[in-house]
């Protein structure tokens, strides 16, 4: 089932364009990777999606209808925004008290066992919070939510690295007994490689990757070995990256790689390694900048 | 409706600085007038009349606007419609002006029944405010809640959507519209019609009808202006 189709979407801001004729589906119960660089249009994307802005062009649907002021739609929808601003009377409590009401699928144990791990303190004010801290509290909402649709855009800026796995985990046991569709917005591609099933990559407002993350894996291979064989073996394919090194080099090339051509590579003298999906990441975003 | 009390809430929850302090710097303001009169020894009667009560309409619109500028975005954020929110933020301050109509109502019998608290002060019965229906006390008390907050509302709306340009853009021209109206009402020489047309009015049309229709103009700006309204 689709949670949510987009069709040519747009956004401009004056005369910037934010979101350049983005198409894509989000299909239900799967974890998405919403990666780009800074001011890629990721966080527009999700503010679309979510009804807190509204696109200058294009269709999109939210569990097929319009999302914006769509108080049905977006109930089953949570957004979990790094930059997510808190009045100043609230407690942490009070937040938690309030989400609790707000979304219908909210499971409130799991928000309390979530704000012991995290060790939060229910009675500071959340303006006080420290930087990891507020992203804790925008995590535990995020996940006890239990929302169809769940959005983390950049959810955990401050958050140490043991706050961060209890994130990855937490999450991933939760999907597993309440699977719904999650989009993970960040620049920690690494980290969360292994959750993502599917990639988006957007890169100054358009959508150079819409993916499944196993296929990336076998679609972007680092070879190296004697630079006039790996420029015959790079012919057919796109090079994404090419690095020399006296009579040796390496390139990161993009094609298929099926057991013919992995056997040929052997045979060539030429080391074939997957990427990871940061590297991949990294070289198809690069590869347009110098196109 | 539940789900525009769940949002209602949100003006509700942190209770002590959204609700109790106006109040707890309103009995501030009545207990340093209630020790400043009883020190006054030759306090005439009728000048012992106070403008203490204001600090309790001013610090309740104060929070009614940053119900605007901090809850709004935050409501956003928590997948809330701009509709709900807004609707939700009429509810909750219309009936806070009639709740808090009736305490200062009861508050005035308290004060009247005292002899003004035992040294004849007016601190709620305000010189010409204080009429003798009950029912239009309470309304007079309740009105000019609606009127500020809402005229507070319309500003801060105006700042989410347009940002501070946008609010001093409105400000500048508010000054200009209402001082050009009164240089053309001074050349004409209309001033003396106004004041007439004014001590004509009955009580309860200029205490009460009037700035309820403005209340409510303002509060209808403030929802055109937030339907387009991002954090």
């Amino acid at each position: 089932m689709t949670v949510v189709a987009a069709a040519g979407l747009t956004k401009r801001y004056g005369d910037v364009t934010a979101l350049d004729d983005v198409s894509f589906t989000l299909e239900k119960n799967a974890i998405y990777g919403l990666l780009g660089r800074n001011g890629a249009g990721k966080t527009t994307l999700m503010q679309l999606i979510t009804g807190q802005n509204s696109a200058t062009s294009g269709e999109l649907r939210l569990f097929g209808e319009h999302p914006y002021e769509n108080e049905r739609a977006l109930s089953h929808v949570v957004f979990v925004k790094e930059s997510q601003k808190y009045p100043s009377a609230y407690k942490v409590r009070h937040v938690l008290s309030l989400a609790s009401h707000l979304f219908p699928h909210w499971d409130d144990e799991f928000a309390q066992s979530l704000v012991d791990d995290f060790n939060l303190p229910r009675k500071r004010d959340v303006r006080k919070l420290s930087r990891g801290m507020t992203s804790a509290l925008g995590v535990t909402i995020g996940l006890a939510a239990r929302a169809p649709l769940t959005f983390f855009d950049e959810p955990y800026l401050g958050l140490d690295a043991v706050s961060r796995q209890l994130f990855y985990d937490r999450l991933l046991a939760d999907y597993a007994e309440h699977p719904r569709t999650v989009v993970l917005s960040t620049h920690l591609i690494d980290e969360v490689a292994d959750l993502i099933e599917h990639v988006l990559l957007l890169d100054r407002g358009k959508l150079v990757l819409d993916t499944p993350s196993e296929d990336l894996r076998g679609e972007v291979m680092d070879a190296t070995g004697p630079a006039e064989v790996l420029d015959e073996f790079a012919t057919g394919r796109e090079v994404l990256h090419r690095e020399r090194l006296g009579g040796m080099a390496r390139v990161t090339l993009r094609g298929s790689f099926d057991n013919a051509e992995r056997a040929r590579a052997k045979k060539l003298g030429i080391d074939l390694e997957p990427v990871s999906l940061q590297q991949a990441v990294v070289r198809l975003t690069m590869e347009r900048k110098t196109a | 409706m539940k789900r525009i009390l769940d949002v209602a809430r949100m003006h509700t929850v942190a209770w002590v600085a959204q609700i109790a302090w106006p109040w707890g710097i309103m009995g501030i303001s009545l207990a340093v007038n209630i020790l400043i009169f009883a020190s006054i020894d030759e306090a005439s009667p009728g000048k012992t009349s106070t403008g203490g009560l204001s600090s309790l309409y001013i610090v309740t619109a104060i929070v009614a606007a940053v119900s605007i500028s901090q809850v709004f975005p935050f409501a956003l954020g928590m997948g809330v419609t701009r509709r709900t929110f807004y609707t939700a933020t009429v509810l909750v301050n219309v009936v806070q002006a009639l709740v808090y109509g009736v305490l200062l109502y009861l508050l005035n019998l308290i004060e009247g029944g005292t002899g003004g608290f035992g040294i004849g002060l007016h601190f709620f019965r305000v010189p010409y405010i204080d009429v003798s229906n009950g029912l239009l006390q309470i309304l007079v008390y309740a009105v000019p809640f609606l009127f500020l907050n809402f005229l507070c509302i319309f500003a801060a709306v105006l700042l989410v959507r347009f940002g501070t340009n946008g609010l001093y853009a409105a400000g500048a021209a508010a000054i200009l519209v209402f001082g050009l109206l009164g240089a053309l009402i001074t050349w004409q020489g209309w001033w003396g019609d106004i004041w007439h047309w004014l001590s004509t009015q009955h009580q309860a049309s200029l205490l009460v009808g009037w700035p309820a229709l403005i209340a409510a103009l303002a509060a209808i700006g403030g929802m055109a202006a937030i339907r387009k309204a991002n954090a």
